[in-house]
């Protein structure tokens, strides 16, 4: 007969009785994530929009001129800046991203 | 997207030339087409002293540095409209770059404060007089860049209008089959009497859009909010429209502004005939003296008016 290997009772979340390994929320940040959880939890971008000012959140990856076509924005009149940086129509964005979609239109 | 010039990563697309620039390349982009305005409607000579008319917007702010770094002696013009907020917001970025880019080159910053003569902001000026904000706004700035350049002995005075603005009012005055306005609609206007300075537009050759990334590239801090008194306005749905059928078809925005120009420009010397029919109405105003086809000017009565209302 083999002989099965012990459980290691620390890995095993006490409320539900099933392994941590499988609650990535609770897993060190050293550990390589799977790259269905890391699509799971990982934060939306954040755009920053003008006129009025506000913040939404939309979900990546996309590219910049999908982004934009989401928010119903036309490319002519809109700026996509990544972090610091201006970014052209076929960028790919992320999630976590920090995105300000500025409009370019002014005066009156 | 890669540079179609050095074949780095582009920072950004030009669909209506076909091209994508990265940031070194999309400047020598945008300081060519300026350079390339300048000589074709000889609008600067290389010793005339400029005066920039600047609000604190990225076109005006990104036409001071542009004129700076071709080599041009440019000081520029704030006019405080007394806008709350906005104004101060704007006043402060002006300032702000008047300090760190400009005065290096030996350039000056002039400031002319609407409440300080008018005894209120432009709003207040506007209720008084019964007269719309933005056409009251209109006749302040005008005047005051023209009274500028004349007693400073400025040899021109250059305003930040770009292709999407001289497309959005061509749009309108075609709309409305506004004729008489379209004489008036050249990137330069000649003095073409005693008291008026030649206005010149520079940045006609360049988008809205791109002179926005200029700014953005070369970390000009300009005020991104939009007038609040232009809210609505006509020219911003003329824009709207137009940026729309850009997206669809480049190019078009460019075509409309500058086949009109052609088209101008093949009509028999068009300025002889403007400063021609200058001449034939305008003469100076019996208060201030500025060019006028009315005994007083326009701003004259404007503040008469405001004085009248205010006492």
């Amino acid at each position: 007969m083999v002989e099965l290997p012990s459980l290691d009772n620390s890995l095993v979340d006490p409320l539900t009785s099933s392994f941590l390994s499988a609650r990535p929320s609770l897993i060190t940040p050293s550990m390589p994530l799977a790259p269905c959880y890391m699509e799971a939890y990982d934060p939306p971008m954040h755009i920053q929009l003008s006129h009025p000012t506000r913040t939404v959140e939309v979900k990546g990856p996309k590219k910049v001129k999908e982004l934009l076509r989401e928010l119903d924005l036309v490319v002519e009149a809109h700026l996509v800046i990544k972090g610091d940086d201006l970014v052209t129509e076929d960028e790919m964005l992320y999630d976590g991203d920090q995105i300000e979609v500025r409009p370019v239109i002014s005066g009156g | 997207m890669n540079c179609t010039k050095c074949k780095t990563k582009a920072v950004i697309g030009l669909p209506r030339h076909n091209a994508a620039f990265c940031k070194g390349c999309f400047n020598g982009f945008v300081h060519d087409q300026v350079a390339r305005a300048i000589k074709s409607e000889k609008m600067i000579a290389g010793e005339d002293r400029v005066l920039v008319a600047v609000s604190g917007g990225k076109d005006s702010l990104a036409l001071w540095d542009i004129l700076l770094k071709l080599g041009y002696r440019a000081d520029a013009l704030y006019v405080d409209l007394g806008i709350g907020a906005y104004s101060e917001q704007s006043h402060a970025k002006v300032t702000k770059f008047a300090e760190a880019v400009a005065a290096p080159h030996g350039a000056v910053l002039h400031l002319h404060t609407v409440a300080q003569e008018a005894g209120a902001g432009i709003k207040e000026l506007a209720q008084l007089i019964h007269r719309p904000t933005c056409s009251t706004c209109g006749t302040i700035k005008r005047y005051q860049f023209n009274r500028v350049a004349i007693e400073q002995h400025y040899d021109v005075m250059a305003t930040g209008h770009n292709l999407d603005d001289e497309a959005a009012r061509l749009l309108g005055n075609v709309l409305h089959w506004q004729e008489e306005y379209l004489d008036k609609q050249g990137p330069s206007l000649p003095a073409s009497v005693e008291g008026f300075a030649k206005k010149v537009k520079p940045l006609y050759r360049l988008s809205e859009r791109e002179l926005a990334a200029y700014a953005v590239l070369n970390r000009i801090d300009y005020i991104v909010e939009e007038c609040p008194m232009a809210k609505g306005a006509k020219m911003l749905q003329y824009k709207e429209v137009l940026n729309r059928l850009e997206t669809e078809s480049p190019g078009t925005k460019q075509t409309f502004y500058w086949g009109f120009l052609e088209k101008q420009n093949k009509k028999q010397s068009t300025a002889t005939t403007m400063t021609e029919k200058d001449r034939a109405v305008l003469h100076p105003c019996a208060s201030c003296s500025q060019p006028t086809t009315a005994e007083v000017c326009s701003y004259c009565k404007m503040m008469a008016r405001a004085k009248t209302h205010a006492s």
